[in-house]
């Protein structure tokens, strides 16, 4: 057996069965090689847990690099057929967190694109889901929304990681989705559509990313988290716009502020909305102008909004 | 308060038209008792909203006592027998198989089946509407059935929001914010009000909203500072919709057809006569059959 054997080529060419043949007998001849073999660098998860039956039957755990060690040690835990309530954090065997966070980020990323079974599966979608809600650390959004897009494209459940990937409560998880308006494969495109279809009129958009990223420049102040899910309804909105912030922003009107909100509060959502997105527009043509029509009494806001929406309709 | 084709009636003549059990009484007296106007057609239209109510409490009990277990996505099973089960853990029902018996199987075969919470509720409502509606009828409505959460609901015309008074039969959510990432199928659980201070939470059983909020905490990621609660929104099916597919006879035995933007009820000619001036002036009617 030459040293130059990758097992990352194994698996990929051979398949899984030749390469646990492949393991079975250099543990039996050469256990310093294999375990050379499993400590490279380049591994990656999916090869790591195809071989993990074999690295604990033969005891070579405690041989493994920190990072193979910790990838087990998650896996197992993910694994384990009962979870006791509140169970200890159970990943004291390195000290250093951050660690924890790079070999996560490493079961996901080296992982998403393979399959292998249900069991496999479950151990990567609750990896990212650690990423996501422990770590949520910005740059693993790319990460998580290629798994979470790479598992819609394979028909497998998408429930609990776009649940994981929303908790992330990082309002730039919307844009790798938004990225993918302009996928060139059709589903892609749909499944954007439906995690995003809660931005008003972008159903309808011949150009739904140019939109999006409108939508998106113009809300991003506005935007706050909500905490609905799949679990809750059909209709997911992982993020709401703070329409009463985008009216008034930092504006305070030369009458009662407290009147002014309060009579904002008995709009329909609909007018909220509306008068949101007006105050919004004037105020990029003109800060001046803008006060002036803040300046003015509810009503007559209300009124200069149907003239405008009256005239858009005319067109 | 209750209004039945503009009018009000008194609880009298509502409870002597059909209103059985103390649940339904129960129900009864929030709708008279609330500032809302709860406004129907009929007081059929009304009875039936309330005996689905009771019978969502009643699938409720009884999937609990099915042996169905708790499962999340990865490890959904069903009957193979009635459904396929999809790589994504939804139960899409069999080519040639009746709606209703795939339904009222998960009752019978209970531990061939695992499912997630808000499939369960989705199981329940269909249960129900086995329980209201004509077979046939069911079973053309919902051909096509699959059950995966609440995303394939559109033929129950599920209804999601803050209601102005919560009922029993309604479907709550209690949010758990602070859940362990490594059981996400903890995030929340959908829970079915039973109407008497108690809920079935499908996983949890039947405890109160207390109960289901100290359970779910111990559920939670080491650390966390977040203690779950009880969402506002409610969730029910459409009773007006599926109410027009309630009668056991076809359409063209019926003498009358209302209709507002839509179809909204059939009545016979003797429920016509009865409110006729009221509903002529608040819906276009039309008479089919060759009664006069």
């Amino acid at each position: 057996m030459k040293h130059s054997v990758s097992l990352e080529m194994l698996r990929k060419k051979e398949g899984i069965k030749p390469l646990q043949q492949y393991m079975n007998n250099l543990i039996e001849y050469d256990k310093k090689r294999a375990v050379s073999l499993l400590n490279e660098e380049d591994l990656t998860y999916p090869t790591l847990y195809v071989l993990s039956s074999y690295i604990k039957e033969k005891q070579l755990v405690k041989y493994l690099s920190d990072r193979n060690k910790i990838a087990l040690s998650i896996q197992k835990d993910i694994l384990a057929k009962e979870r006791a309530p509140a169970a200890p954090f159970p990943y004291s065997i390195c000290d250093l967190p951050q660690y924890i966070h790079s070999v996560l980020r490493w079961m996901v990323e080296t992982g998403c694109e393979e399959k292998l079974n249900t069991r496999y599966r479950l151990v990567v979608d609750r990896a990212a889901g650690l990423l996501t809600t422990i770590y949520q650390h910005p740059d693993d959004l790319s990460v998580v929304s290629k798994l979470l897009f790479e598992r819609k494209r394979a028909g497998h459940s998408t429930h609990y990681i776009t649940w994981a990937y929303f908790s992330s409560h990082h309002i730039g998880s919307l844009l790798p989705i938004g990225e993918k308006l302009l996928s060139s494969n059709e589903e892609e495109v749909n499944f954007a559509r439906e995690l995003l279809h809660f931005i008003p009129g972008l159903d309808q958009n011949e150009e739904p990313y140019a939109y999006f990223r409108g939508w998106y420049e113009e809300n991003l102040p506005y935007l706050l988290h909500n905490e609905n899910s799949y679990e809750l309804t059909a209709e997911l909105a992982p993020y709401i716009v703070d329409h009463e912030t985008k009216y008034r922003e930092s504006f305070f009107p030369l009458h009662t502020t407290n009147l002014r909100q309060n009579e904002f509060h008995t709009l329909s959502e609909q007018e909220k909305e509306q008068l949101a997105n007006l105050s919004y527009k004037i105020r990029m043509r003109s800060r001046r102008e803008w006060k002036e029509w803040m300046n003015r009494p509810l009503s007559a806001q209300l009124t200069f909004m149907e003239e405008v929406q009256h005239d858009y309709d005319s067109r | 308060m209750i209004t039945i084709a503009g009018s009000i009636p008194s609880k009298e003549a509502i409870v002597n038209a059909g209103i059985q059990s103390p649940l339904e009484q129960t129900i009864l007296d929030i709708m008279l008792m609330s500032s809302y106007t709860y406004a129907y057609r009929s007081i059929d239209a009304l009875l039936f909203e309330i005996r689905f109510r009771v019978s969502i409490t009643n699938s409720s009990r009884d999937l609990y006592y099915s042996g169905v277990q708790f499962a999340d996505f990865y490890r959904s099973r069903c009957n193979p027998m009635f459904w396929h089960l999809l790589p994504d853990g939804a139960f899409q029902l069999k080519a040639g198989v009746p709606a209703s018996e795939a339904i009222l199987d998960i009752y019978r075969n209970g531990p061939m089946y695992a499912f997630e919470c808000a499939t369960a509720m989705i199981i329940i409502l269909y249960h129900a509407a086995v329980k209201m509606l004509p077979p046939q009828k069911f079973n053309t409505l919902f051909a096509n059935m699959r059950l995966w959460g609440w995303k394939f609901d559109q033929d129950l015309q599920i209804v999601h929001n803050i209601p102005p008074d919560y009922l029993p039969g309604d479907i709550r959510y209690v949010k758990n914010p602070d859940v362990n990432p490594l059981t996400p199928e903890w995030q929340g659980e959908n829970v079915v009000d039973l109407g008497d201070g108690t809920f079935f939470g499908h996983g949890l059983g039947f405890r109160t909203i207390g109960g289901m909020i100290e359970a779910l905490a111990m559920r939670r990621r080491p650390g966390a500072t977040r203690m779950p609660y009880l969402m506002l929104p409610a969730t029910r099916p459409g009773f007006s919709y599926l109410y027009q597919y309630s009668f056991n006879r076809d359409v063209s035995d019926h003498s009358i057809l209302l209709f507002d933007n839509e179809l909204v009820s059939t009545l016979t000619l003797e429920e016509y006569e009865k409110d006729r001036s009221a509903l002529l002036k608040n819906f276009i009617t039309v008479r089919i059959g060759d009664s006069i």
